[in-house]
């Protein structure tokens, strides 16, 4: 041929072999016959939590297991039913008091203005006091904050914030007494695995903690070092930060109540981006609100010191903090919170009916796939759960490699 | 023998900007075996005459006849262009092939290879069959271009200035090989050419074409012996009544 | 030595920029912002190890590249006979055209929530959003090649008796087939960089932009330097790929 004439046949026959190889290999060691399982298996699906539920709607998941309000969101939206929380997930109700969302900051911000960041606890705190005291009102600002005030779409339906937020809330325990998770399963994928120390509140500084329960109390504020300004990084699209939100929106009452609070600056889209730490009427600094998309990348984005104090969930910030990430986890802000959320049609009720059809599924060779966010609470939570009933996991969409 | 009739050819042009009448009649013959060039002033349209053979244009009036008023059809000729138009991805064996391998002509593997093979010899071009086009000089790329023209055996081969592109040595070369051509194979030449010299070089009959709207001026007989030696008084007359003809229009 | 000296002259830079990089890395000694080259490197060199518990550096490598090259041979089937059709037949392209210009400078990356929707999570959406990476190039090229394509040959053919499809397929397509060789070169460019933007869906876990992303989660950055150099390195050798056979099938393109 003349192509063969013109390049040289070995490399025209080599690159033919290589392609061939790049295109049908990989996929030919796929499912081997003799490998019937004798565990059980699921799959999971790693998504962002906004596109879970047009993932089961469409039927591309069985399940997704996510935080709230995207599990209300699903709930109300026709597009699923709720069958098990926080308490149901096995083993022992082990997660019913466990942190979901923590404070962290970064170590130099805490051993250069550890006034500033006790202040900044006991702000927190405040807020999850404030939700205790006025839940209706934590609920309205949240709605506005997550939501802004236009009805959301959801699977065709229109749903108003407001009581999104009201069917929400009432499944989200927000506390700052939660005991962080012990990473367990996450942790085997960690580089270096043998030498983290097993318990993570190694990376807990409870003097932060100590000293904004003294200034609840009435201690006043010594300030001798100050920042310019402080960030705090968060993601937006979670009502599981409500005592951020409702501690700044409530600035007024927090500030005649203890003598400091945050007092937002600016606005864009009905959502501070700017707010000032005022303590007995005086600005002491600024601070930069900074939303994100992930949990992971917001720890990323502390360690590469642009973030100075983030929100954020309690796995993705020990997983960076026991592989070097230089911060600190303060206290919880909430406990609880995640739903697992299934087809309406599907043939389970709680979470042993649910076990039941992932077996099923599983030995008509049709896997269950399961949605989690990835690095999450909600995926360790999963991991631990099916290891404790015995069934395999497995990532979907991942062709089985074999020999190559 | 008549192996060409042309009798009042016409042709008009019009695009977007002008319309214009480049042939008002044109009818002349052309005898087999005959090498006859086709000249005129700048514009007259002597292209046109030759695509209209060939078939890459239609005339508007007038008839064309084969030999022995045979119905003609431009599957009779075949055209040798000013840039050698050869095909870059093609050797010269291919390029030389390329009209055998139409369907049409239904020729096997064996006799293509056979009559290319031959004609590589006609040409001189033997030892350069798997050479690609880009590699050979301007001479050298005519040449391949007359031999695929032959390759598919037409009545009449059409030239259209065939050898202006090309430098003085390799054009005497090439209107050589055209005379040799002709004694050797009997191929009938149409060539179009704008150098006097060559014309009376190379043409048993010169037909000369008058300004647009053309037609044909006049017709001069070339009889001198060949090989023809253009310093000898005959020729310098021909050329200088060829110039003048050609310029007065 | 003379074959040599544009190679050095190539690598001066590179060379130089890790020597500034490392200079760096040890100055700030933060290794979210700049990770050191002695952690990289273990990466690199170590490429059959898993990363992360689950496929390693070169595991992904090749998912990747095969999710590519799928989706770059299907634009390619698809792509290449449209534009021979538009580029040959005007009504055809009068056809063709508009659409094609109002979807072409929507970056690929745009349609992932479409992708999702139509082609389910996982292979298939991969596969469009580098599908409509690819195809616009290969498309355009061809009809530049056609287009490109000079008339005295079509003339030369029909003087020897070719028919319209005959002249398709012996002057137009090997006419055009420099231009759509170029269109490839650069369509592969495009669908390995879509790639990242990719294999950020739902639904990945393997494959090299999937490895960026979940390593960005965790932190490790030097991770996603490693990363990234696999990615220019199937980059350039790809390319030289492409630029070899360009040499070799169309050495006559532009010397005509």
């Amino acid at each position: 041929m003349v192509l063969g004439m013109r390049i040289g046949y070995s490399p025209l026959i080599c690159s033919l072999i290589l392609f061939s190889l790049i295109l049908g290999g990989v996929m030919f060691t796929g499912n081997d016959v003799s490998d019937i399982p004798d565990h059980s298996e699921v799959q999971f699906v790693y998504a962002t939590s906004g596109i879970m539920p047009q993932l089961l709607n469409t039927s591309q998941v069985d399940a997704f297991f996510v935080w709230e309000s995207v599990v209300s969101t699903a709930e109300m939206g026709g597009i699923g039913r709720v069958i098990a929380r926080d308490a149901d997930i096995p083993p022992d109700r082990k997660w019913e008091n466990t942190a979901c969302n923590v404070l962290v900051m970064r170590n130099s911000i805490i051993t250069e203005y550890p006034e500033i960041a006790s202040l900044l606890s006991a702000i927190t705190i405040a807020g999850i006091k404030r939700i205790h005291e006025n839940p209706d009102e934590a609920i309205n600002i949240t709605a506005g904050w997550v939501y802004g005030s236009q009805p959301i779409r959801s699977a065709g339906l229109l749903l108003n914030p407001l009581a999104l937020e009201k069917n929400a809330f009432p499944h989200i325990n927000f506390t700052y007494g939660a005991l962080l998770p012990d990473l367990g399963y996450m942790q085997k994928a960690l580089p270096d695995y043998e030498k983290i120390p097993p318990s993570p509140s190694s990376w807990e500084n409870v003097t932060v903690l100590n000293r904004a329960l003294e200034l609840l109390n009435g201690s006043e504020p010594v300030l001798s070092n100050i920042p310019l300004r402080v960030r705090i990084g968060y993601l937006p699209s979670s009502d599981l930060y409500a005592p951020l939100y409702v501690s700044i929106m409530e600035s007024e009452e927090i500030c005649d109540r203890y003598g400091f609070c945050l007092v937002p600056v600016s606005h864009m889209s009905g959502r501070p981006t700017e707010c000032e730490l005022r303590v007995n009427n005086k600005t002491v600094t600024q601070i930069q609100l900074l939303p994100g998309q992930v949990g992971g990348g917001v720890m990323t984005g502390l360690g590469q010191n642009a973030i100075d104090v983030a929100y954020i969930g309690s796995v993705p910030s020990l997983m960076q903090m026991s592989m070097g990430n230089p911060a600190s986890i303060i206290h919880s802000i909430n406990a609880g919170g995640s739903g697992l959320v299934v087809d309406d049609s599907a043939p389970c009720t709680d979470w042993d009916s649910f076990i039941e059809w992932v077996k099923i599924r599983s030995s008509s060779a049709r896997p269950l796939i399961l949605a989690v966010p990835q690095s999450s609470i909600q995926e360790e939570m999963m991991r631990e759960a099916f290891e404790y009933e015995g069934i395999q996991i497995s990532l979907y969409g991942l062709p089985k490699l074999g020999v190559l | 023998m008549e192996v060409l009739v042309l009798k009042g050819i016409s042709k008009r042009f019009c695009d977007d900007q002008a319309q214009f009448q480049a042939l008002s009649d044109i009818s002349c013959v052309i005898n087999k075996g005959e090498i006859v060039c086709l000249m005129g002033p700048s514009g007259c349209g002597k292209s046109t005459v030759l695509r209209i053979l060939s078939g890459l244009e239609s005339a508007d009036s007038g008839t064309v006849c084969g030999s022995e008023g045979d119905a003609f059809h431009p599957g009779h000729t075949a055209m040798v262009f000013q840039e050698h138009g050869l095909f870059p991805w093609l050797s010269v064996y291919d390029n030389i092939a390329y009209g055998l391998r139409m369907k049409v002509r239904k020729i096997s593997k064996e006799q293509i290879a056979q009559k290319v093979h031959d004609l590589l010899s006609l040409v001189h071009m033997e030892e350069f069959a798997n050479v690609l086009p880009h590699q050979l000089s301007g001479g050298m790329k005519q040449r391949v271009a007359v031999a695929r023209a032959l390759a598919i055996e037409p009545e009449i081969l059409l030239m259209d200035e065939p050898f202006s592109a090309l430098d003085p040595f390799s054009r005497h070369e090439l209107q050589d090989e055209v005379i040799r051509i002709r004694d050797t194979l009997g191929t009938t030449f149409f060539i179009v050419t704008h150098n006097p010299e060559e014309a009376v070089y190379l043409g048993d009959r010169i037909i000369i074409l008058s300004n647009r709207p053309s037609s044909v001026r006049k017709e001069i007989q070339v009889s001198s012996p060949r090989p023809r030696d253009l310093a000898e008084p005959e020729m310098i007359r021909l050329v200088r009544e060829v110039t003048g003809d050609v310029t007065s229009g | 030595m003379k074959r040599v000296l544009p190679i050095l002259k190539g690598l001066a830079i590179p060379v130089l920029v890790i020597v500034i990089w490392q200079v760096l890395s040890m100055y700030i000694q933060n290794s979210f912002i700049l990770p050191g080259w002695e952690t990289i490197l273990p990466v690199l060199i170590h490429p059959a190890e898993p990363l992360f518990g689950g496929a390693s550096l070169f595991e992904n490598s090749i998912i990747s590249l095969q999710r590519v090259l799928y989706g770059f041979l299907l634009a390619v089937v698809i792509a290449v006979p449209l534009g021979l059709v538009c580029g040959w037949s005007r009504s055809a392209e009068d056809y063709v055209n508009p659409i094609i210009q109002i979807l072409r400078p929507v970056p690929p990356i745009a349609w992932m929530p479409l992708a999702i929707a139509w082609f389910k999570i996982g292979f298939g959406s991969l596969i469009f959003i580098i599908f409509i990476g690819s195809f616009f190039p290969v498309f355009i090229s061809t009809i530049e090649g056609v287009r490109s394509i000079r008339i005295r040959w079509l003339e030369v053919a029909q003087t020897l008796g070719a028919t319209t499809l005959e002249k398709f397929k012996t002057v137009v397509i090997p006419g055009a087939l420099p231009s759509i060789w170029t269109g490839l070169r650069l369509a592969f460019g495009v669908a390995w960089m879509c790639l990242v933007a990719a294999e950020m869906l739902p639904g990945t876990s393997a494959g090299l932009g999937y490895l960026i992303m979940f390593a960005y989660n965790l932190g490790q950055i030097q991770v996603i330097v490693a990363g990234m150099i696999v990615i220019g390195v199937i980059g350039i050798v790809s390319d030289y790929i492409f630029r070899i056979g360009q040499t070799k099938l169309f050495g006559w393109q532009g010397k005509e």
